[in-house]
């Protein structure tokens, strides 16, 4: 009888548990969504407009994320950034670009990272959202091809209609006289040639398609196009094939005979793999992707006929390709930092501007084996421009630093 | 004293069903966002989605034709193969291993449930698809090639190879389920078997035969787990957005087009086109465990 009593009890006990538990998920799920709403603009102190911010005493979070390829490259710059602005606290989620983008114009990030320059539709929204947003280069890439050859020794030298050909599936062996012509030191055997390409979304997939399209009519008449991912025609053959990341299309090459693969220039040069020699269609020389064969490529770049930071930088995606310099490898692209330009919350602005000023200038000496700088010239005039065009409260960022 | 029972059973309701009532909660709020944010593109494309062959953020259009019929012939070459082994093993620990060995083996067997599986991808990658694609696959497609199903020749990633790490990462699943049924064949019966002077073989085919039922439940439960697996199948499928019938082809699967795709999808629609194809997934994996549930109640209370 006593023990049926304290069952009771128990019973009661336990709706109160129930009870509680509820509450507590009820509360749980609106704090997220309050904090969701809030955690861009939280920053611990207030200024007025009138007194100068000190960007070594502020105490701000900056959030960032995006593209997977700059992340490590990024980890390094937030490290080194941290040890000069300690109170500017930046993080980082490898998330994607595409993620990267769409967090930012959620206002979960303050700076969304991107191998491809913003869509048009999108920098529509993203000026709708915020007014003007900002958009620079942070670093330099190329995409690298490597291949699995029996018994070839030197260099093999392709062009833009020889890639576009094998990855349009109009090119299926390697003794088509489009290749033998470039190459005449090796017999190459009558074998199919097996294309890797990225099985996910990509910068590299969108580098290598953008210039195909810039540069071969065979490309252009199989009607592919050019992204971040494309149907491509080679897949349908059977002989085209999808890794995942660099690390997953270099397996893929390395365990296929006669297959052919795309890379980043820095994954390459980390691994120490065999590149194609590709033809310049400005210049008509074959040239091998090297840091080297970057620079020279950047160090001819038109500033003058580069866009404003604020502009809609997705019809110039492509601008540091082709360049008609010697020794300019053909295949170069960027990635991309995109930010709010105009902000209510003087010490984001400061902050912002501070990162990614720095990320110009003194990051540009502290890139990592395989990724190169931009042109010091840019990078300045880029660096003087976001600090105009950053503005709080209607002033320019640059006027608001001790 | 009987309604004593009755009572004490009734107040441990609000307890016991606390967990259930939360996982249900999650699965009910799951399965509403999958359909939020697949709506945008069933909106706009309707069941286009499912039956196009076509990934194009080019032109804005998304269908996952190749990755539902990959996901279709992964699960079921998977399973084949899994049944085999698991059922084999099953019979080899219940039959022929005793003491410390079955104790053994069972432990690795328990062990290799919980590995990660993009352990599994990468052994796929980088060890499994290296030393079958020139010995097995080769020959399959040198001496079979004339059947549609071997029809192309190996290069790297394809359904079979993605088919073989699954089976071999739900093998151990399977088994441990099926071990466990193999052993609640009645003792009464077993005797009867060897009484009548039956062989240890016969016994085996009849003790298998009675357990069919549970065993195709337990089969499906394992297909349940390995139909939504990621990383492994990511990692070996080869990427190619293409229906074939050759199963050394290149392809994709749903939960593998999903993990691709993802990180770059920058339109909305793209976004809930790979939301629609996991809700069809989502469908497909809890139908799959209902039926699943069902067959291996039927088959125990028979």
């Amino acid at each position: 009888m006593k023990k049926g009593k304290n069952m009771v009890g128990n019973g009661k006990t336990s709706l109160v548990v129930v009870g509680i538990i509820v509450v507590i998920a009820i509360v749980l799920v609106s704090a997220y969504f309050v904090m969701y709403k809030s955690h861009t603009t939280s920053t611990t102190t207030s200024t007025t407009t009138s007194s100068l911010i000190d960007p070594t005493k502020l105490s701000v979070t900056i959030k960032a994320g995006g593209s997977t390829w700059i992340n490590p490259q990024m980890q390094v710059w937030i490290r080194n950034f941290s040890s000069v602005y300690p109170g500017i606290l930046v993080t980082y989620d490898s998330v994607g670009s595409g993620t990267g983008v769409s967090r930012l114009l959620q206002g979960v990030y303050l700076i969304g990272a991107s191998d491809v320059p913003m869509p048009t539709q999108l920098y529509q929204n993203a000026t709708n959202i915020y007014g003007k947003i900002v958009t620079i280069p942070d670093s330099v890439g190329a995409v690298a091809f490597i291949y699995n050859i029996p018994g070839f020794n030197g260099t093999l030298n392709l062009t833009a209609n020889i890639l576009a050909g094998i990855y349009a599936g109009k090119i299926q062996y390697w003794d088509d006289p489009n290749i033998t012509a470039l190459n005449k030191n090796f017999q190459f055997p009558h074998e199919k040639i097996i294309a890797v390409h990225r099985s996910d979304g990509s910068g590299t997939t969108f580098t290598f398609t953008l210039w195909l399209t810039k540069s071969s009519e065979v490309w252009n008449s199989s009607g592919v196009g050019y992204g971040y991912t494309v149907n491509w025609p080679v897949d349908q053959l059977g002989t085209g094939l999808g890794g995942k990341g660099s690390e997953g299309v270099t397996a893929y090459v390395e365990q296929n005979q006669w297959s052919i693969g795309y890379v980043e220039l820095s994954y390459a040069i980390v691994n120490n793999l065999m590149v194609v020699a590709v033809q310049n269609p400005a210049t008509g020389k074959f040239i091998k992707p090297s840091a080297n064969s970057i620079i020279s490529a950047l160090n001819s770049v038109d500033l003058s006929k580069l866009p404003s930071v604020l502009s809609n930088w997705y019809p110039y995606a492509g601008i540091f390709m082709n360049l008609n310099a010697r020794n300019a490898y053909p295949i170069v692209g960027n990635s991309y930092l995109h930010a709010p330009a105009i902000y209510t919350n003087c010490n984001n602005a400061v902050a912002v501007y501070i990162f990614l000023k720095y990320i110009l200038i003194q990051g540009q000496n502290e890139l990592i084996k395989g990724y190169v700088p931009l042109p010091s010239q840019l990078a300045q005039s880029l660096a003087n421009e976001l600090g105009n065009d950053i503005t709080c409260n209607g002033q320019p960022v640059v006027s608001l630093i001790k | 004293m009987n309604y004593g029972v009755k009572k004490a059973k009734n107040r441990l309701i609000p307890f016991s069903s606390i967990g259930i009532l939360i996982v249900i909660a999650f699965v009910g709020t799951m399965l509403g966002a999958l359909i939020y944010y697949s709506l945008p593109a069933l909106m706009k494309e309707g069941l286009l989605v499912y039956t196009t062959n076509k990934w194009d953020p080019n032109t804005n259009f998304f269908g996952g034709l190749a990755a539902v019929y990959g996901t279709f012939v992964v699960s079921l070459v998977a399973i084949t193969i899994a049944m085999l082994l698991a059922v084999g093993s099953a019979i080899f620990l219940n039959e022929f291993a005793l003491g410390k060995l079955k104790e053994f083996l069972i432990i690795v067997s328990d062990l290799m449930v919980g590995f990660p599986t993009v352990i599994y991808g990468f052994w796929g990658l980088y060890v499994l698809g290296p030393t079958l694609n020139p010995t097995l696959f080769t020959w399959l497609h040198k001496k079979l090639g004339f059947l549609p199903l071997f029809s192309t020749t190996p290069i790297g990633g394809s359904y079979l190879l993605a088919a073989s790490v699954l089976a071999i990462m739900i093998t151990p699943f399977a088994s441990s389920l099926i071990r466990e049924i193999y052993a609640q064949v009645p003792e009464v019966m077993v005797e009867g078997i060897y009484a009548l002077g039956l062989t240890r073989w016969d016994a085996i085919k009849i003790k298998l035969s009675y357990i069919a039922k549970s065993l195709i439940g337990a089969l499906s439960l394992a297909l349940g787990r390995g139909i939504g697996e990621t990383m492994a199948v990511v990692l070996t499928i080869g990427g190619a957005l293409k229906v074939s019938t050759s199963l050394l082809s290149p392809g994709i699967t749903i939960p593998s087009l999903i993990a691709n795709q993802f990180g770059s999808a920058y339109t909305q629609i793209e976004q809930s086109a790979l939301f629609s194809l996991a809700l069809l997934l989502f469908v497909t994996g809890m139908s799959f465990i209902v039926i699943a549930k069902l067959v291996l109640l039927r088959g125990s209370l028979k």
